[in-house]
C-alpha cells in the first residue's frame, strides 16, 4: 500500500527539520506507522526514497526500535509497562488478566482485529504505577476491573 | 614542532605526526595489538573493544584504534591487566561464536582464531545455549552470511558505506539480537561486494563460488594480475595441487587497486577449471569438426594461412600476454607475411588510431591512476568508469568524497558516477569531437551556444569548475578517439584544452582508458595494421629498422583494420583468418555482420579456451591456456607493465599461447627460437622503445610503469 | 659331559613333546592382534546413517605422508550426506602411502575416522590401493 499523500508531505517536511537527513528516519517511521498500522516493508522503500537514504538504514532503524510494529497489528494496541515499579505493583497480573480476557498471548492480536496486546519497558510515569498505553492514551493506576472498563470504553469507540 | 606529537608506547619513545592513532603508533614500534574492527584503509569504529590498551591519566582502559595521540602519552601493552583484558574481550566475543572451525572457510587463517591462540583464554566458561540464526543466508548470488560467527565488528558495512559508497547491507535489530542484514527483497548487490568477504575477520561473509572448495593450507598462492579490464589489480591466484583455481584474493598495490577488487574479477575464477574448456586441437574434416594431434592441426592451420598468401589476417587478443601478443603479430608479419593485424574488429574512425598513437608517443597520455587522488577536478570523457574499469571508479568516489575533488563526467549517459559529478555532460553519442572543442573553445571565453548535444550553459558551468582547477586529472576514453567520428579533432581539441590550462598555470595528467587487460599492451607490441611494434608507423625507414631488428624484411606496406578485414571478407579480399583469444562472432554491437563475414572467409584459425561461436566456425580450432597457466605480462590503463606468473598445470592438452605460435613457426619452418618466456620480454624490450630497460626482475611484484614525458 | 649332553637334549624333547606354536596359518587361521592395532581406515557414521565426516581435511592437513585428499561440498536439500552444512564429496587414502601412524584419527574433530585392525587389503595394482570413500566408508 503506498503511503498516503499527506503522510508523504508530513515526511517531506520533517527531512527539513533536521541538520542531517538520517536524523528524519525515526519520525518518518512515526508517521508511516500512524499511515499504515504498522511499518510495511513498501512503506520503509519509499520513505528511504523520500528522504534520499539506503533502505537498509531505514531498515535498521526501525529494526533497532523495538516498538515499531513491524506486524499488522489491532486498532488499539495495549503496551503495559513491565518495568521495575509497575512491576513491583503487580503489572505481571495485569498482563496475565488482559491475556485471560482477551484469549491471547503477549505479542499477538485478538481475532477481531480490535487489541493488541504487548508489554513495554518504562513509561515513564512510575508515580501513577501500574500504567499501561493504549494508543496515544495512558492509563493509570490500574487494577482488573479499570481495565475491564477500559476495555469496554474502547470497544464502544471502535463501534462507533 | 606542532605537526608531531612525541609519546611512550611500553617504555619506548616515538616521535609521529599529530593525529595518529595510537595503533598506528605502536605499530611503527613493531608492537602488536590484537584487532577485529580496525582497518588502515576505513575509519576507526572502536565497535569489537580488542584493542584495548592503559593510558597513563585515563582511569580506564583506552581503545588504541580510536584514540589519537598526544604529546607526553604514556601507553602500557604489555603489563598484565592488559594481557587479562584481551584475553576477556576474546572470552565475550567467543561466547556466542559457534566454532565451527572444521567447517569454516576461514578456519586457518581466521583473525578470530589467531587473536584466540595468541591472547585468548584457554577454554570457555560459558555455559548456556548460544546465539542461534539461520544460517547460511544468501546475500546475494555471491555473497554469503553465516550470523552465528559474526562478531559485529562493522567492516563490511563500513566498507560499503566509506568506500564503495553501496550501502546495501546494514546492522538490524538491537544488542544482543544485533545482526547484519540487507533489506528485504533488495540483494547485497554492490560491485564490490567481495572486499567484504576478504575484509571479514571471521567467517561470516563467505564467497558462494568459493564455498567449501579448499581450505587456506591446501592452497597455493601466485601473485597476478586480474585479467577482467584495464585497471590491472594485482590478485593472487589460489590453487589447489597446481589443479584447480579455487578463488582469487586481492593484493594491495597502492598505485593501482588500493588492495581492492571489484566482483567482476573476483568472481571470475571459474572459467579456468570449467569441464567445457577445449582439451584436444579440432579440424573440420568433411564439415565436422573433429579431434586431431597437434602435428595435424598446426599443418592444417598454416597450410591454410599459407595458401591465401596475402590474402591472409590474423587478430590478436586484449586479454592475452604481451608476449604471446608480440609473437602473434611477429608470426603473422614474417611467416604468413601480412600487415593485416589487429587486436579487435570494432570499427575505427579514420585517423583514430593515428591520433591515439599520436598521444601515447608524444607523451600527452602520460597520466597515472595515482594522479586521480591529487588532483582538484578529475574529467572523465567517455567511459561509464564504474561498469568499465571499476576499481577505478573506487580512486574516484574517493577522491570526490574525501578530498573534496571535483568531478567533470562526459558520457552520454547518466551512470552510477554521475551522482558524484559536479557537472554532468550528458552529451550525444557521435559528437565527441564537437563537445571537446566546444569544451576547449567555453575554456577560453567563447563559448558555443550549443556543442555536442549539449546547451552552451552545461559546457560553460564545466569550463568554470576547470578554470578554477589547480590539478587537472583527465580521463579519456580509448573509444571516443579511437571509434568516435572524427578522433583526430576530439584529440586536438583535448590538447588545445590542456594547452590551455597549463599555461594558466594548472598541472594536467591526462590518462588514456582502455577496457581490456591488456589492449595497451597489445597496442604497444605492435597489434597494429598501421604500425609496427613500438608504434613505428609503416614505411621504408621504420620497415628497415624491424628488419634489422628481427634479421628478416616484415611486410611494407600497412595493412588492414579488424573491421577493414570484416568488409573485406565478405567480398573476397580476405580469405584466411587466424584469430587468437577472441570471439568476434559473439560481439555486442556487429555479431551478425561479423559472423557472415567469418562465414565467407575460405579458412579460419581459432585460438581460445572454449568452443566460441568464433570457433564453431573454424576450420581449425587450438586450444589455448588461461592466464593461470601461463606467465608474461599485462600493459594496463596506466601503461604499467606488470607480471602473470604461472598458478596451475595448462589443462589436458591445451597449450601457452606462445607454444601455439611458435609450434606454428616451426611447422612453417620459421627461426622463432626462445629459450623462455623471458626471452619472450627481453625481444620486446629491445624491439619496443616503450619497454626499454625493463626485464622480468625489474618489473618486480607491483608493476613498472612506461611513460614519455612532454 | 654326559650328564649336560643329556640336559640339552631333555630341552630340545621337551619342546617337541609340549610344543607350542608359534606360526599362525594365515588366512585360514588369524591372529588375535592386539586391541589398539592401527590398520586399515574406516569412516564411521552416525546412528541414523549419515556420515560422520564432515569433509574438514584436518586428517589430510594432519597427514605426515599426504596420502588423504578431501573434496568438500555443500549438503543440499533432498541430498544430505552429513550432519551440518559440509560433507566429503571425494574422500581419497593412498593406503600404500600411508604409514599408519594415525595422526589423522587424532585430528579428526568428530571421530569420523578410526584406524581398525583390518589387516588384509594387500592387492596387485597401485590403483586398487587408493581408498575411495565407498570403501571406507563403513556400511
Amino acid at each position: 500500500m503506498k503511503i498516503s499523500g499527506e503522510a508523504q508531505r508530513r515526511i517531506l517536511d520533517a527531512k527539513t527539520r533536521y541538520p542531517s537527513r538520517s536524523s528524519a528516519i525515526l519520525p518518518a517511521l512515526h508517521i508511516l506507522e500512524e499511515d499504515q498500522g504498522y511499518v510495511t516493508e513498501e512503506g520503509m522503500a519509499e520513505i528511504a526514497g523520500l528522504l534520499d537514504m539506503p533502505m537498509s538504514d531505514v531498515g535498521g532503524v526501525a529494526s533497532f526500535y523495538s516498538m515499531f510494529m513491524q506486524r499488522p497489528s489491532g486498532t488499539y494496541r495495549l503496551d503495559v509497562c513491565r518495568t521495575l515499579s509497575c512491576a513491583l505493583l503487580g503489572s505481571e497480573h495485569l498482563v496475565d488478566y488482559l491475556s485471560e480476557k482477551l484469549g491471547i498471548k503477549v505479542g499477538e492480536t485478538t481475532p477481531d482485529g480490535l487489541f493488541t496486546l504487548r508489554t513495554v519497558e518504562c513509561l515513564g510515569d512510575c508515580g501513577k504505577a501500574p500504567v499501561m498505553m493504549a494508543g496515544d492514551t495512558y492509563y493509570e493506576d490500574l487494577t482488573p476491573e479499570k481495565l475491564d472498563a477500559i476495555l469496554d470504553d474502547l470497544r464502544r469507540k471502535a463501534e462507533a | 614542532m606542532a605537526d608531531e606529537v612525541n609519546l611512550t608506547i611500553d617504555g619506548r619513545q616515538i616521535t609521529v605526526p599529530k593525529g595518529t592513532l595510537v595503533i598506528e603508533a605502536a605499530k611503527k614500534l613493531g608492537i602488536e595489538i590484537p584487532i577485529f574492527c580496525y582497518h588502515p584503509k576505513m575509519e576507526p569504529v572502536g565497535a569489537c573493544r580488542q584493542c584495548l590498551v592503559e593510558i597513563e591519566g585515563f582511569p580506564k582502559p583506552q581503545v588504541s584504534c580510536s584514540t589519537r595521540v598526544a604529546d607526553g602519552m604514556v601507553v602500557r601493552t604489555n603489563t598484565p591487566e592488559v594481557k587479562q583484558m584481551w584475553e576477556i574481550v576474546l572470552e565475550f566475543l567467543l561466547i556466542n561464536h559457534p566454532l565451527d572451525c572444521p567447517v569454516c572457510d576461514r578456519g586457518g587463517e581466521c583473525p578470530l582464531q589467531d587473536n584466540t591462540f595468541r591472547y585468548g583464554p584457554p577454554d570457555s566458561r560459558f555455559e548456556h545455549e548460544k546465539r542461534h540464526f539461520e544460517k547460511p543466508v544468501a546475500l546475494s548470488s555471491l555473497v554469503v552470511l553465516d550470523r552465528e560467527r559474526c562478531i559485529l565488528c562493522f567492516r563490511c558495512v563500513r566498507f560499503q558505506r566509506e568506500i564503495a559508497d553501496q550501502p546495501d547491507i546494514q546492522v538490524f535489530n538491537r544488542g544482543y539480537g544485533d545482526y547484519i542484514g540487507i533489506f528485504p527483497g533488495r540483494p547485497f548487490d554492490s560491485n564490490f561486494s567481495g572486499n567484504t568477504i576478504e575484509l571479514c575477520p571471521v567467517g561470516a561473509l563467505l564467497s558462494s563460488v568459493f564455498r567449501f572448495r579448499a581450505r587456506p593450507w591446501e592452497m597455493t598462492s601466485t601473485e597476478s594480475i586480474c585479467p577482467n579490464c584495464g585497471v590491472g589489480c594485482n590478485i593472487r591466484v589460489n590453487a589447489r595441487n597446481f589443479r584447480r583455481v579455487v578463488r582469487y584474493l586481492s593484493r594491495d598495490n597502492p598505485e593501482v587497486d588500493g588492495g581492492w577488487l571489484c566482483d567482476r574479477g573476483r568472481f571470475d575464477s571459474t572459467f579456468i577449471n570449467d569441464p567445457e574448456r577445449l582439451t584436444k586441437p579440432l579440424v573440420r574434416r568433411n564439415g565436422e569438426l573433429r579431434e586431431a594431434t597437434w602435428e595435424e592441426a598446426l599443418e592444417a592451420a598454416v597450410d591454410g594461412m599459407k595458401a591465401a598468401g596475402l590474402r591472409a589476417a590474423g587478430i590478436g587478443s586484449a586479454n592475452r600476454t604481451n608476449e604471446q601478443n608480440y609473437l602473434f603479430q611477429k608470426f603473422m608479419r614474417l611467416v604468413i607475411g601480412t600487415n593485416n593485424i589487429d587486436y579487435t574488429m570494432e570499427p575505427m574512425a579514420p585517423g583514430g588510431t593515428d591520433a591515439l598513437v599520436a598521444g601515447l608517443t608524444s607523451g600527452f597520455f602520460s597520466g597515472s591512476i595515482r594522479d586521480v587522488a591529487s588532483s582538484d577536478v578529475i574529467v572523465s570523457f567517455g567511459s561509464d568508469i564504474s561498469q568499465e574499469l571499476p576499481v577505478l571508479d573506487l580512486w574516484i568516489k574517493k577522491a570526490v568524497r574525501k578530498n573534496g575533488s571535483k568531478l567533470i563526467f562526459a558520457y552520454p549517459l547518466r551512470a552510477e558516477l554521475a551522482k558524484y559529478a559536479s557537472s554532468f555532460l550528458p552529451y550525444s553519442y557521435g559528437k565527441e569531437a564537437g563537445f571537446a572543442a566546444g569544451l576547449a573553445a567555453a575554456f577560453v571565453g567563447k563559448a558555443p551556444e550549443q556543442a555536442g548535444g549539449l546547451s552552451g550553459d552545461e559546457i560553460e558551468s564545466a569550463a568554470k569548475i576547470l578554470s578554477e582547477a589547480k590539478i587537472v586529472a583527465l580521463l579519456v576514453s580509448r573509444s571516443v578517439i579511437e571509434s568516435a567520428p572524427d578522433g583526430m579533432e576530439t584529440y586536438r581539441a583535448l590538447e588545445s584544452l590542456v594547452g590551455t590550462l597549463e599555461a594558466r598555470g594548472a598541472r594536467v595528467q591526462v590518462m588514456l582508458l582502455v577496457d581490456g587487460a591488456n589492449t595497451q599492451g597489445g597496442m604497444d607490441v605492435g597489434l597494429l595494421p598501421g604500425y609496427y611494434p613500438g608504434y613505428r608507423k609503416i614505411d621504408e625507414s621504420s620497415c628497415s629498422e624491424i628488419a634489422e631488428l628481427w634479421g628478416a624484411e616484415p611486410p611494407p606496406e600497412p595493412g588492414l583494420t579488424g573491421w577493414d578485414v570484416v568488409r573485406e571478407a565478405r567480398n573476397g579480399g580476405v580469405l584466411a583468418l587466424w584469430v587468437m583469444g577472441q570471439d568476434p562472432a559473439r560481439d555486442l554491437v556487429r555479431a551478425k555482420e561479423i559472423a557472415e563475414a567469418l562465414g565467407k572467409l575460405d579458412f579460419l584459425v581459432v585460438q581460445d579456451y572454449f568452443l566460441t561461436e568464433t570457433a564453431r566456425m573454424a576450420n581449425v580450432v587450438l586450444p589455448s591456456c588461461t592466464f593461470a597457466e601461463t606467465k608474461g605480462t599485462f600493459t594496463n590503463t596506466e601503461r604499467r607493465v606488470q607480471r602473470i606468473n604461472q598458478a596451475i598445470y595448462p589443462m589436458s592438452d591445451s597449450d601457452s599461447d606462445t607454444d601455439i605460435i611458435l609450434k606454428a613457426a616451426f611447422t612453417a619452418g620459421a627461426q622463432f627460437e626462445y629459450g623462455r618466456i623471458e626471452s619472450i620480454f627481453e625481444e620486446i624490450a629491445r624491439v619496443v622503445p616503450q619497454y626499454g630497460g625493463l626485464t622480468f626482475d625489474s618489473i618486480g611484484p607491483f608493476g613498472r610503469q612506461w611513460e614519455v614525458r612532454r | 659331559m654326559i650328564a649336560e649332553l643329556f640336559k640339552g637334549l631333555a630341552v630340545t624333547m621337551k619342546h617337541i613333546v609340549a610344543r607350542k606354536r608359534v606360526t599362525v596359518e594365515y588366512p585360514e587361521v588369524r591372529r588375535k592382534l592386539p586391541p589398539r592395532a592401527r590398520w586399515r581406515h574406516v569412516l564411521l557414521r552416525h546412528e541414523d546413517g549419515l556420515e560422520r565426516c564432515i569433509g574438514c581435511s584436518l586428517c589430510a592437513g594432519a597427514c605426515p605422508a599426504h596420502c588423504i585428499l578431501v573434496i568438500a561440498a555443500e549438503n543440499r536439500e533432498g541430498a544430505r550426506y552429513s550432519p551440518g552444512e559440509r560433507y566429503a564429496q571425494v574422500y581419497e587414502i593412498n593406503e600404500l602411502r600411508c604409514i599408519f601412524c594415525g595422526y589423522c584419527q587424532d585430528a579428526c574433530p568428530v571421530e569420523a575416522i578410526i584406524l581398525r585392525d583390518i589387516i588384509d587389503f594387500s592387492d596387485y595394482s597401485r590403483t586398487a590401493e587408493i581408498y575411495t570413500k565407498d570403501m571406507l566408508l563403513a556400511p
